[in-house]
C-alpha cells in the first residue's frame, strides 16, 4: 500500500510542468481530534504548489504538528480494604506528529479574479506518537481501561475546502480539512489515533512570475 | 448421480468451515506492569496476575472447531464438605514462563442456599474481604487455600438475553495470600456467554 502511494506520488510529480506557475505557501493552523474530545495540536507547515491549469494545482506539503497537553481523568480501583474503592487517575495526553503529503487543489470557480473556492484532496504519510501518562497511587490502585503510549507511521488520506483571496499580488487562504488517522488495524479504542479536523490559514507567494497567474 | 456431483465440493466447504476455531481472548499488554494484561471491562476474556512475582495468565478462550475448545473461566455453585454453599470462580491457566506448574486458581465465595442467577448482579461494585467467614482462594491443583480481597467491577448476567452471544459481563481485581504463594495485581475481564451460569 505504501509502495503504491509512493508510486502514485512519483506519477503526480512526473506530470508537473516545470514551466508552469509555482508558489510557495506557508500554512499554520489548529487541529482537533474528531475521535477524542479535547485532544488538539497547533500545526505549521509549508507547501510547494505547481499550477497545472486554471482548475487544478498539485502541492507537496510538509507539516509539523505541535502538541497541546490535554488533561483528563480515568477511573482506578483498589482492593486494599483500608482505602476507598475508587480514585481518579489523572491523565496527561500529548499527540506529536509530522506529515508529508501530496495534495491536489481543484479550483471550483477559476474565472474568479479576486477569490477562489477550492476542494482539496490529500494523500500522504504521517508519523504520530501519542504520549499518555497517569498520576495516581500506583502501589494501591489499578487503572481501568488505561490508554497506552503508542506510535505509528502510515498512510493517510484527507479532504478539505478552501477559500483564497487576492491580497496585493499574492493570495491568502483559509482552509478546513479533515484527515483520516494513520491507516491500519485498530486493536482497541484505547489504541486509536488522531483524525484531525484542521482550520488553517496560509499565504501563497509566487516563485516564478508568469504572465497568467491564478 | 452425476447431477449431484456439485454437492461434494459444497459439503467439503461446509466441513472445513465447521472446523474453524475462534480465539475470543484479547491480550492487551499493560505497559505499567510488565507481564500482565491491562485491567479492562470490555470483554477481553483473560485473567492475569503475579504469583510470587511471576506473571500468570488464563488459557485462551477457544470456541468452534472440532476440538473441545478451552475456557478462561468457569462459574458454578457447589455445596462443599464444610457445609457451605459456595459460588466458585475457577480460572485455568499457567505461569507465563513455566507451563508445568500452577494450572487452576479458584475463589470459593460463600453464598446463601437460594443464591441464583438473578442474584449474580448483586456482586457488581462490591469489594469483599475473603476470610474464613466469607470464603477462600485456592490453588486447586495443590489443594492450598488462603485469604484475600476481591473487587467486582462488573458482575451481570441476564439469562433471558435475546442475543445468542453474551448474556453478561464479569470483571474486577483481586489479591490473595495462600501458604507459599502470594497472588498480586490480579485483574479479570470476561464475557459470560448465554448458558455459562447454570444455577
Amino acid at each position: 500500500m505504501r509502495i503504491l502511494a509512493f508510486l502514485f506520488a512519483i506519477f503526480l510529480l512526473a506530470s508537473v510542468d516545470s514551466n508552469g506557475q509555482q508558489y510557495i505557501e506557508p500554512v499554520a493552523g489548529y487541529r482537533a481530534d474528531v475521535n477524542s474530545r479535547g485532544v488538539a495540536q497547533f500545526n505549521t507547515g509549508i507547501q510547494y504548489t505547481f499550477k497545472k491549469n486554471s482548475r487544478y494545482e498539485m502541492m507537496v506539503r510538509v507539516q509539523k504538528n505541535w502538541p497541546l497537553k490535554h488533561f483528563s481523568s480515568d477511573s482506578s480501583f483498589s482492593v486494599n480494604p483500608l482505602l476507598p474503592v475508587y480514585a481518579p487517575a489523572y491523565k496527561t495526553k500529548e499527540v506529536k506528529s509530522w506529515d508529508f503529503s501530496f495534495d491536489q487543489r481543484f479550483i471550483l470557480n477559476p474565472a474568479g479574479k479576486n477569490h477562489h473556492f477550492s476542494v482539496l484532496l490529500r494523500l500522504g504519510f504521517v508519523s504520530e506518537k501519542i504520549d499518555v501518562s497517569y498520576k495516581y497511587d500506583k502501589s494501591n490502585y489499578t487503572v481501568l481501561n488505561p490508554e497506552e503510549t503508542r506510535s505509528k507511521f502510515s498512510l493517510y488520506i484527507g479532504t478539505g475546502f478552501e477559500y483564497m483571496k487576492l491580497i496585493k499580488d499574492n493570495w491568502a487562504f483559509i482552509q478546513l480539512t479533515l484527515d483520516t488517522p494513520p491507516l491500519g488495524k485498530v486493536v482497541s479504542p484505547s489504541s486509536s489515533f488522531m483524525a484531525p479536523l484542521a482550520l488553517n490559514v496560509g499565504y501563497s507567494f509566487k516563485i516564478k512570475k508568469m504572465k497568467h497567474g491564478r | 448421480m452425476a447431477g449431484k456431483s456439485f454437492l461434494v465440493p459444497i459439503f467439503c466447504c461446509l466441513l472445513l468451515l465447521s472446523g474453524c476455531e475462534k480465539n475470543e481472548t484479547k491480550y492487551i499488554a499493560d505497559n505499567q506492569t510488565n507481564g500482565l494484561a491491562v485491567f479492562s471491562n470490555t470483554g477481553n476474556n483473560i485473567m492475569t496476575c503475579f504469583i510470587n512475582g511471576s506473571p500468570w495468565r488464563t488459557d485462551n478462550r477457544i470456541v468452534g472447531g472440532w476440538g473441545p475448545g478451552s475456557t478462561d473461566l468457569s462459574i458454578f455453585k457447589q455445596y462443599d464438605s464444610s457445609f457451605h454453599y459456595s459460588l466458585v470462580f475457577a480460572w485455568p491457566g499457567n505461569l507465563v514462563n513455566d507451563s508445568a506448574d500452577i494450572y487452576l486458581i479458584e475463589l470459593h465465595l460463600f453464598v446463601p442456599a437460594n443464591f441464583s442467577q438473578t442474584s449474580f448482579d448483586s456482586l457488581q461494585g462490591k469489594r469483599i474481604t475473603i476470610d474464613s467467614t466469607t470464603g477462600f482462594f485456592s490453588i486447586a491443583n495443590y489443594s492450598l487455600t488462603g485469604n484475600g480481597t476481591i473487587y467486582f467491577n462488573r458482575a451481570s448476567y441476564d439469562s433471558a438475553a435475546s442475543k445468542s452471544g453474551n448474556a453478561g459481563e464479569f470483571s474486577g481485581l483481586f489479591e490473595a495470600n495462600i501458604p507459599g504463594y502470594t497472588i498480586t495485581q490480579a485483574r479479570f475481564d470476561n464475557d459470560l456467554p448465554k448458558g455459562s451460569i447454570q444455577f
